[in-house]
């Protein structure tokens, strides 16, 4: 743990927090930034809540762990996602989208998938504020 | 309902083009196809051919529809057999009525569907004294009329359709005396040189559509040889040997799925029964693939064989038992789902199965 790397890394809301490179860097959009960046302790700044970072961090914290089956991983990850409300799940798609990890990325669309599938388009109007703006002339099919 | 937090957070992910697109690539096609309504810049997501070009059709089947040979003139329902391969959830049409949009305002005796690739629908309407031939895209009930061919007696009809080559199709018209090519592009029937010899015309068994569309050509599986109609040369090739079959026995299955041709017969092999797969090669020779034991002691019929949802990248095939449909998995032999139906007397006697594919995307 000692010679691991440690990245400092301050989110959106102003919370500083440190974590090994070698997670952080999971994230491309961090791992691009320190790159270009030399590290004299400042920390980096990223475009996130801590309330959603903390969830970022628990998930690659479970991913990065050594030796945990496939099985495990499927089990956490169902856990994960039935915990997060409808609000933190979108919070998770944006920030995760802007970190750029694909994995988790993929996973949160997915939940995201699940939860629209079955709707009806008022349903989904509904659930992300769209007007309806949608006539019968102008749908051309 | 959604308190104002709540509506932030989804209102952020509904913002970005990026992740609405992200998301909507997932989507099956249904729903896909239904959130067009959601609004107009939904609908021009959707609409975009960069979105169309990304948006990968699932290549299993969503249904299959069974030809049935015992129905006649008269007694008004749909030739054919529905066979939902989805969850009962997820079915959005009533079985009856699936071509009713093509039958339009004047009186039909029924719909007939007389080839159907990449997942376009060719259909025949019957109607007093006159047959209109339409292609259909069955998810979003879009359909063109298309002129009427010269000859209306044919020993098969063929539709020819790759929407990964080109989104125009064609079909062909196997007649006797010549045949006739019709393509969107010209949206014209045009008549070809020469006919195909007499023994192939034979074989081909009448009003039953046996060809299959495969790496840009018809193939039909004649008694003791196969042969392939080139569609952009147009030239027919022929005496391609068989595999060891008992194709004499008519219940076999002969198509393609996931890009490749199968041949699904019984077994013709000493004393062994059951039924044989074979798989096409590059060469045009053939392989035995699998081998499926014998289903029951009591009759069944080969009904298809395709891909499922889940299982991408396995081989099933449906087989009609009276009044079940059982689905075996051809890699292990395994029989993991049972459909039950109705008294349906026409599965016994399907005589052609086609793919539902959904692609909201086909432009007819």
């Amino acid at each position: 743990m000692s010679s691991e790397k440690l990245l400092t890394l301050k989110t959106r809301d102003g919370e500083e927090f440190v974590l090994e490179e070698a997670m952080a860097f999971r994230s491309l959009t961090i791992k691009n930034a320190t790159s270009n960046y030399t590290i004299n302790n400042t920390p980096l700044p990223i475009n996130v809540e801590i309330n959603t970072m903390i969830k970022v961090i628990e998930y690659w914290k479970k991913h990065s762990e050594r030796g945990i089956s496939e099985d495990e991983l499927m089990n956490f990850d169902k856990k994960f996602f039935k915990l997060l409300h409808n609000s933190e799940l979108f919070d998770l798609v944006v920030a995760v989208d802007y970190l750029a990890d694909k994995g988790l990325s993929n996973a949160a669309c997915e939940q995201v998938l699940d939860k629209i599938t079955g709707k009806t388009p008022q349903e989904i109007r509904d659930i992300f504020n769209i007007n309806n703006d949608c006539t019968p002339t102008s749908l051309g099919g | 309902m959604a308190s104002s937090e709540h509506c932030k957070s989804a209102e952020a992910v509904e913002r970005s083009d990026d992740l609405v697109v992200k998301i909507l690539l997932l989507l099956p096609a249904r729903p896909l196809f239904r959130f067009k309504l959601v609004s107009k810049r939904w609908q021009s997501l959707i609409s975009n051919p960069y979105f169309s070009s990304l948006w990968r059709p699932q290549t299993f089947p969503s249904a299959l529809i069974a030809r049935n040979l015992s129905w006649s003139f008269g007694n008004n329902c749909d030739n054919f057999s529905y066979i939902p391969l989805k969850d009962a959830a997820a079915l959005e049409d009533s079985p009856h009525g699936l071509l009713d949009f093509l039958k339009g305002d004047s009186f039909t005796y029924t719909v007939e569907i007389m080839s159907s690739c990449g997942g376009l629908l060719f259909c025949c309407c019957y109607k007093p004294w006159i047959r209109e031939y339409y292609v259909c895209n069955p998810t979003t009930k879009k359909f063109t009329l298309l002129p009427s061919p010269d000859r209306h007696y044919s020993r098969d009809l063929c539709l020819a359709f790759d929407p990964s080559k080109s989104p125009h199709y064609k079909i062909l018209n196997v007649g006797f005396h010549y045949n006739e090519m019709y393509s969107s592009e010209t949206n014209s029937w045009r008549q070809l040189r020469d006919p195909f010899p007499r023994q192939i015309l034979f074989h081909l068994r009448e009003d039953e559509d046996t060809g299959v569309f495969f790496n840009g050509a018809i193939f039909w599986v004649l008694a003791r040889s196969f042969c392939y109609f080139d569609m952009d040369k147009e030239i027919l090739h022929s005496d391609y040997p068989m595999p060891e079959m008992d194709i004499t026995f008519t219940d076999y299955w002969f198509g393609c799925v996931d890009e490749r041709l199968y041949l699904v017969g019984h077994s013709d092999r000493g004393w062994m029964p059951g039924f044989d797969m074979f798989e096409l090669g590059n060469d045009y020779s053939w392989s035995l693939k699998y081998h499926v034991d014998p289903v029951l002691e009591v009759q069944s019929s080969i009904l298809s064989v395709m891909t499922r949802e889940g299982n991408d990248q396995e081989l099933f095939m449906a087989v009609y038992v009276p009044y079940q449909v059982k689905f075996i998995n051809l890699k292990d032999n395994t029989c993991n789902m049972v459909l039950p139906l109705h008294a349906s007397v026409g599965l016994a006697f399907a005589s052609r199965v086609y793919h539902l594919i959904e692609n909201p995307f086909l432009a007819i």
